[in-house]
């Protein structure tokens, strides 16, 4: 009765897996929205270097939600999401500095390109039936070569990058001070997370897990598995891309290794792992501590170079070893242990 | 009595090895079908090609009045098939109320409905109490009586059992042969591979057997019980001092 694994890294997105998909408890809900409230008066009482880290925390935590969709529900581990993020920054920046065209537009036609790159790698992938770690691997693929050819192509500025003018004009999708960019990352992060929590509670949202869970018995109760892993593709791609363009409005600086590296996939994968996969908010659990962690290791540890990145893989490893099923793992079997006991 | 599924010279070979060797099989409706024959015969893989899992090497399968010979599983399943399988396949990691649920939206797209429909089937299976356990620790009986439950949920017109009673104790069985009883009277026809003789011969209008891919032998329990060729190569000599 035991399911065969298709590949090794399957058990890694076998846990942390959200059971319950009834209503939040009252006591959530308190939670949700005193964290709310304190992220959007942080502007009122944190220094700058400060609110960069919260907006930090609040884009990992929506790009790790993009991942999370077609990833930690829908049971297609990606390894190449900066693929999609990379096409958004670079479709809404070379738009806007090459062509004058706005960068809200440009936002949609990285949406649509980013849609469209993933519709390509998933109608290969899937059409073969690349499953488990083989479908992660082409994921990377695809990414690397969307790197080498940004890189070798003057169109794209090559390596030199592509560097946005500032203009502090909302209309050109920059938000003056940080603030505005912390709230439009909020804004971001509480539409994807609450379309998560909805979506759970359809046919939809449900199809995407039973193909988690078990594909060939979803395909034998009627479920068209292409169809559905498609759309979950295409619409993490699509929400992605926005990442992207809103990085690079932010940061106003691009180039092919900050777009379309490896460390940008891995970015999307470890909030997931360290909050609990296929959670509602495991992601923003996960980028609320590693994202500090991260920052603090860079800060503390920068006279050693390289040394940040072992500090930051041992914590990586202590909570794979010590929460296996991620920080919502851990509550769940601890309120089971309490159940248990009384 | 109409023809419900016609299978007509259905073959699957596997590199050199002929699985399924120009196996013919009607099924009208409202009949419940057994399949038996030794490990290895081919029955699930029987199974398997007229569900659409594998791609039938020859041979054409009619469902219904249609045929459905190439179709893939999903569009089996939409035709009125719904099958369970030899290895519990559940969705491990949620409630037993959304897998069952799973099978409902195939005919339903509100979630309220579905969950109305799933509620029934997980009644019509005796669960009742453990609609919201996690059916990953559920055990085998209940897992594979929710199986039942989940095909059933797709609103079958053939209801495909591979080996339903395996690994469960004499209680269990009885209580899934009721449940086979029950199905049938709610106007299902079912096709069910099973090795508990007693449990298939008491349940089966007619029973086929296959032996190296090839069916020797269809007829009532009492034929395929006295027919030589079956005990030769299933039944076992036992079997026919027994009778």
């Amino acid at each position: 009765m035991e399911k065969k694994n298709t590949g090794t890294l399957s058990p890694l997105l076998k846990r942390g897996i959200n059971t319950t998909s009834g209503g939040m408890s009252r006591l959530q809900i308190i939670i949700v929205l005193a964290v709310s409230i304190f992220v959007l008066l942080t502007p009122q009482f944190l220094s700058s270097y400060r609110l960069n880290l919260v907006i930090t925390i609040l884009t990992a935590a929506y790009f790790a939600q993009c991942w999370n969709l077609m990833s930690g529900f829908t049971g297609q581990f990606s390894f190449g999401h900066a693929a999609f993020y990379g096409v958004g920054a670079y479709m809404s920046s070379i738009l806007s500095v090459d062509y004058g065209v706005n960068p809200w537009i440009g936002m949609l036609a990285g949406m649509l390109a980013a849609g469209i790159v993933a519709a390509i790698i998933g109608y290969l992938s899937f059409h073969y039936n690349l499953r488990g770690d083989y479908f992660a691997l082409a994921t990377m693929a695809f990414c690397e070569i969307l790197r080498v050819i940004t890189k070798n192509t003057e169109f794209f500025h090559a390596s030199t990058g592509v560097t946005i003018s500032y203009s502090k004009d909302w209309k050109q999708m920059q938000f003056g001070g940080k603030e505005g960019y912390l709230y439009v990352a909020f804004i971001m992060l509480a539409a994807i997370t609450f379309g998560l929590y909805k979506i759970r509670k359809t046919k939809i949202g449900l199809y995407f897990v039973a193909i988690r869970e078990n594909e060939d018995a979803a395909k034998a109760l009627g479920i068209n598995a292409f169809r559905y892993k498609m759309t979950a593709l295409i619409a993490s791609a699509m929400l992605t891309a926005l990442a992207g363009t809103f990085y690079a409005q932010y940061y106003l600086y691009i180039d092919p290794t900050i777009c379309f590296g490896n460390s940008v996939s891995v970015s999307a994968i470890t909030p997931c792992i360290i909050g609990g996969t296929g959670t509602i908010f495991g992601p923003i659990i996960g980028a609320a501590i590693i994202e500090p962690i991260s920052e603090l290791t860079n800060a503390l540890l920068s006279q050693y170079v390289g040394l940040n990145m072992v500090v930051y893989g041992l914590i990586l490893v202590l909570a794979i070893l010590l929460m296996p099923n991620g920080v919502v793992g851990l509550f769940h079997k601890l309120r089971a242990k309490k159940q248990k006991g009384e | 009595m109409g023809v419900l599924l016609k299978a007509e010279n259905v073959t699957k070979r596997f590199a050199g090895l002929t699985a399924v060797d120009s196996v013919n099989l009607v099924i009208n409706q409202g009949e419940i079908i057994g399949l038996i024959g030794p490990n290895g015969a081919g029955k699930t893989t029987f199974f398997n090609s007229i569900t659409g899992f594998y791609t039938a090497d020859e041979g054409k399968v009619e469902f219904d009045g249609q045929d459905i010979t190439g179709l893939t599983t999903y569009q089996n399943c939409k035709a009125g098939m719904a099958r369970t399988f030899q290895i519990v396949q559940p969705f491990g990691n949620l409630t037993a109320l959304e897998n069952v649920m799973v099978g409902a939206f195939n005919r339903v797209n509100s979630y309220a409905e579905a969950e109305k429909i799933a509620k029934e089937m997980i009644d019509f299976v005796g669960m009742t109490d453990k609609t919201y356990d996690i059916v990953a620790d559920l055990n085998i009986g209940d897992q594979r009586k929710l199986e039942m439950a989940r095909a059933l949920a797709t609103k079958p017109k053939l209801l495909l059992l591979d080996e339903v009673m395996a690994g469960l104790t004499p209680t269990e069985i009885e209580g899934v042969i009721e449940l086979v009883k029950k199905v049938r009277k709610a106007g299902t026809t079912i096709l069910m591979i099973e090795h508990i003789m007693a449990a298939l011969m008491t349940l089966s209008d007619r029973v086929a057997v296959l032996d190296h891919g090839k069916k020797i032998a269809e007829g009532t329990p009492t034929e395929i019980t006295s027919n030589e060729n079956v005990i030769e190569s299933y039944l076992g000599k036992a079997y026919k001092k027994e009778q």
